[in-house]
């Protein structure tokens, strides 16, 4: 298991960014297990929820060479930023989970998604809607959840299910606790725990606490963290 | 006679997209004497900026879909969301403000801006980076930096300048009233005494806190408010 991405409550302990994950984890776990058949991870890094796909048969992950993040990479494959070296309909599902902010060429990227998975198959998609510039200069857009939808309905898929993570408040202050992680030294490790212990998590309580408290009418999701949709390639 | 800009688009601390709007306002002042001849001002609104620029002729476009209009809207052109009204290069510049995260056809759009302008031609362009789900569900994405200097390169233009408005403990800031704004004010709207007071706590205190902590807190840029490009059409 790589500690980062499969979330445990007590990771409020060590993750600054512990309610994106969370949330995000908590949706990716439920989903991923009605997975079946062949996958492909698109832009899989060092394949973080592998572990969370329990009923798939096989899982190729495939990458591309230059990008801004600093995991190493366990990619099967490496493609070329355009075409993905599988035969047509190869693929039971597609998985991309915080790479379509990435990509320059989604016009030309998603096409080549349908056109590996089969007819029936399905495309699982997370991409953040509030978060900062990141692996500067390879950092695109921040989609809403329109814009997601539209970008991939268009290509001959249906929604099967959307979902936002969070709400706004958390979101709100996500951020904020993001902004003190920019501030602190992150090494050497044993520093940055104590000091995550002092500066972020009574803020990452406050948020729990609040989160918990607040009532379901005050969870407003104009601001949130992700979004994550499951589509489905149409028949013919 | 020119009016000037509107209050809601040149606020003072008492209003809640202080921030957003008083960077914008600003940037917009400093850079629009540079667009002159004739301007057009795609999805102008109530063309709030009108009196910043010193064109010879100021020709609003707005977008009509479903027959909705906005009765306040200054409009001297409709457009379908395809093609401008326009003939190839009749306009010396083009400005264009917080528009882009509406578009679902941006790359479309540009290439059309590209044709009615004339070469040489200046394009002032504004749109946020982080701002909640609006005018939904005409609402697409937010871009970074680096996706509209690789959109406008793509369809042939130059970067003349690029700005951000807002720093991260600026976005932060705004995002709380924005919170407030959405999501809490509905259930003290009926309180007499103690909507006023809230809501004008709630905006001078981060305002205000955002304008002092901005000479005091490093001021990281990875969380902005908006871009603001000066674009030129390349001689051909």
């Amino acid at each position: 298991m790589q500690q980062g991405f499969l979330i445990r409550w007590y990771h409020i302990f060590t993750d600054a960014f512990f309610f994106i994950r969370y949330r995000m984890y908590r949706v990716l776990k439920k989903e991923a297990a009605l997975v079946h058949g062949e996958l492909l991870d698109f832009g899989c890094g060092n394949k973080p929820y592998e572990s969370l796909f329990t009923q798939t048969s096989s899982y190729v992950g495939v990458d591309i060479e230059i990008s801004g993040h600093p995991y190493t990479k366990k990619a099967d494959f490496f493609y070329d930023g355009h075409h993905l070296p599988f035969t047509n309909s190869k693929f039971d599902i597609v998985f991309s989970s915080e790479v379509f902010e990435h990509v320059f060429n989604l016009e030309e990227i998603v096409p080549e998604l349908v056109r590996v998975i089969k007819p029936g198959g399905q495309l699982l998609i997370t991409c953040p809607f509030v978060w900062p510039e990141h692996e500067q200069p390879y950092d695109y857009a921040r989609y809403t959840s329109f814009g997601i939808r539209h970008l991939l309905e268009k290509n001959g898929l249906e929604v099967i299910r959307q979902y936002k993570t969070g709400h706004n408040m958390e979101v709100v202050m996500q951020q904020f606790i993001f902004y003190i992680y920019c501030l602190l030294p992150k090494k050497p490790r044993p520093l940055y725990f104590l000091l995550h212990q002092v500066f972020i998590l009574p803020f990452l309580v406050l948020t729990a606490l609040l989160s918990f408290v607040l009532q379901s009418k005050l969870r407003r999701k104009d601001l949130y963290h992700s979004n994550i949709i499951l589509l489905k390639k149409k028949n013919s | 006679m020119k009016n000037a800009v509107p209050y809601a688009f040149n606020p003072d601390v008492f209003y809640p997209t202080y921030l957003i709007r008083n960077g914008l306002y600003k940037n917009i002042a400093e850079l629009a004497p540079q667009l002159t001849g004739r301007v057009l001002d795609l999805g102008c609104g109530i063309k709030p900026y009108e009196s910043l620029f010193r064109a010879d002729q100021y020709v609003g476009v707005e977008y009509q879909g479903e027959g909705e209009t906005y009765a306040k809207d200054k409009a001297d052109f409709f457009y379908d969301g395809r093609n401008l009204p326009f003939e190839d290069a009749s306009f010396d510049a083009v400005f264009c403000s917080e528009v882009f995260e509406h578009v679902f056809n941006l790359e479309e759009i540009l290439k059309e801006l590209h044709r009615v302008l004339k070469p040489g031609g200046k394009m002032l362009l504004t749109f946020p980076f982080m701002f909640p789900e609006h005018e939904v569900p005409n609402d697409f994405a937010r871009y970074t930096q680096f996706a509209a200097v690789h959109l406008l390169k793509q369809t042939g233009f130059t970067i003349e300048e690029f700005r951000k408005s807002g720093s991260f403990t600026e976005a932060i800031c705004q995002l709380r009233i924005l919170h407030y704004e959405y999501a809490v004010h509905k259930y003290v709207s009926k309180i007499p005494v103690l909507r006023s007071l809230l809501k004008y706590t709630v905006y001078v205190t981060n305002n205000c806190w955002a304008l002092l902590t901005r000479s005091i807190f490093p001021g990281k840029k990875e969380m902005y408010l908006n871009n603001i490009i000066m674009a030129k059409k390349v001689h051909s």
